[in-house]
């Protein structure tokens, strides 16, 4: 009885581990969202996510910054355009998230 | 938070998202079409030589300046392309070999009581494609070409035509039909439903 008590507590004690900058609700959306396709373009992203055009992008620069996803800036005829895809790096961090949430909410 | 996170679906639903359009219906059409002209003609008509070369480039053209500007671009994932066009091979594989097997276990091979068959041949191959992309993209009206494959394909085996030809011609021309006019209504749909944004949303905003 007291084994699985201290299993239980240990368990939620590595919750603490899971990667906070995926935990975040809007960035979890984002990276799931890319996880799913090969690459994608801002007004897409922006769409699937409901995000606006500046929370969108703060949330990348983050994203970004950590090394989970490439912007990649290109022009389509005279018009800026940018792609986002998620990086060898960021798709080990969020199977990795996801592997931990899981085992987690098996515990519960 | 509490909504469950299903991956597959999400692949779905990015999928059908993408494809909203109507343009895979168009050229599924334009493909039937070629292959009706090619029956009747006995020639590789021009346009099935030139849809290969071409129609990537026009699809691109029409996509980047009337789909991508309104609902964004997607790449989807190469795995799953790759799946879809295996799947597909296998099983147009596994008919194509049928209709050989067929008159060698029926020890028959007397072309003239094959009158009626390939439309069925053809018919099954094409129904099975949309079931299976139905089932892999959840694209619901899949379903339905995959229906009124099967309706048009046994409409075809029961109808008496004059030669072999002409009921293969006949049914690659009434899916031709049906696949033309969904995609240009779908395309009507989609450019109803999501106007251009008078703002455009661009890096430098």
């Amino acid at each position: 009885m007291i084994n699985k008590k201290n299993k239980t507590s240990s368990d939620i004690q590595r919750l603490r581990s899971v990667d906070k900058l995926i935990h975040e609700p809007a960035r979890l959306n984002i990276m799931t969202r890319l996880y799913v396709v090969e690459s994608a373009d801002f007004l897409f992203m922006m769409r699937q996510t409901g995000l606006t055009f500046g929370n969108l992008s703060a949330h990348m620069s983050k994203l970004e910054e950590a090394g989970y996803i490439d912007i990649i800036k290109e022009f389509v005829g005279k018009k800026p355009h940018t792609m986002l895809k998620l990086t060898e790096n960021g798709r080990r961090a969020f199977n990795e998230y996801r592997k931990k949430m899981k085992q987690f909410f098996d515990v519960l | 938070m509490t909504k469950k996170i299903n991956l597959k679906e999400m692949e779905k639903e990015t999928f059908r998202d993408s494809n909203q359009d109507g343009f895979m219906e168009i050229v599924f059409g334009v493909i039937f079409f070629s292959i009706a002209g090619y029956i009747h003609t006995k020639n590789l008509p021009i346009l099935l030589v030139l849809l290969p070369i071409f129609g990537p480039i026009w699809m691109q053209f029409i996509r980047n300046n009337f789909t991508y500007p309104r609902i964004g671009y997607a790449r989807p994932s190469k795995k799953m392309a790759r799946q879809i066009i295996w799947v597909l091979f296998i099983y147009m594989f596994i008919v194509l070999f049928m209709v050989f097997v067929f008159p060698l276990i029926s020890n028959n091979w007397n072309l003239t009581l094959w009158h009626n068959w390939p439309p069925v041949f053809y018919g099954i191959m094409t129904t099975g494609a949309f079931l299976y992309l139905g089932y892999k993209v959840g694209i619901m009206r899949y379903y339905i070409f995959s229906t009124l494959s099967v309706i048009g394909f046994l409409a075809v085996y029961f109808i008496e035509f004059e030669t072999l030809e002409r009921g293969l011609e006949m049914y690659f021309l009434g899916m031709s039909g049906v696949m033309v006019i969904a995609g240009f209504a779908l395309f009507f749909i989609f450019l109803r439903r999501h106007k251009l944004s008078k703002e455009e949303i661009t890096d430098d905003k």
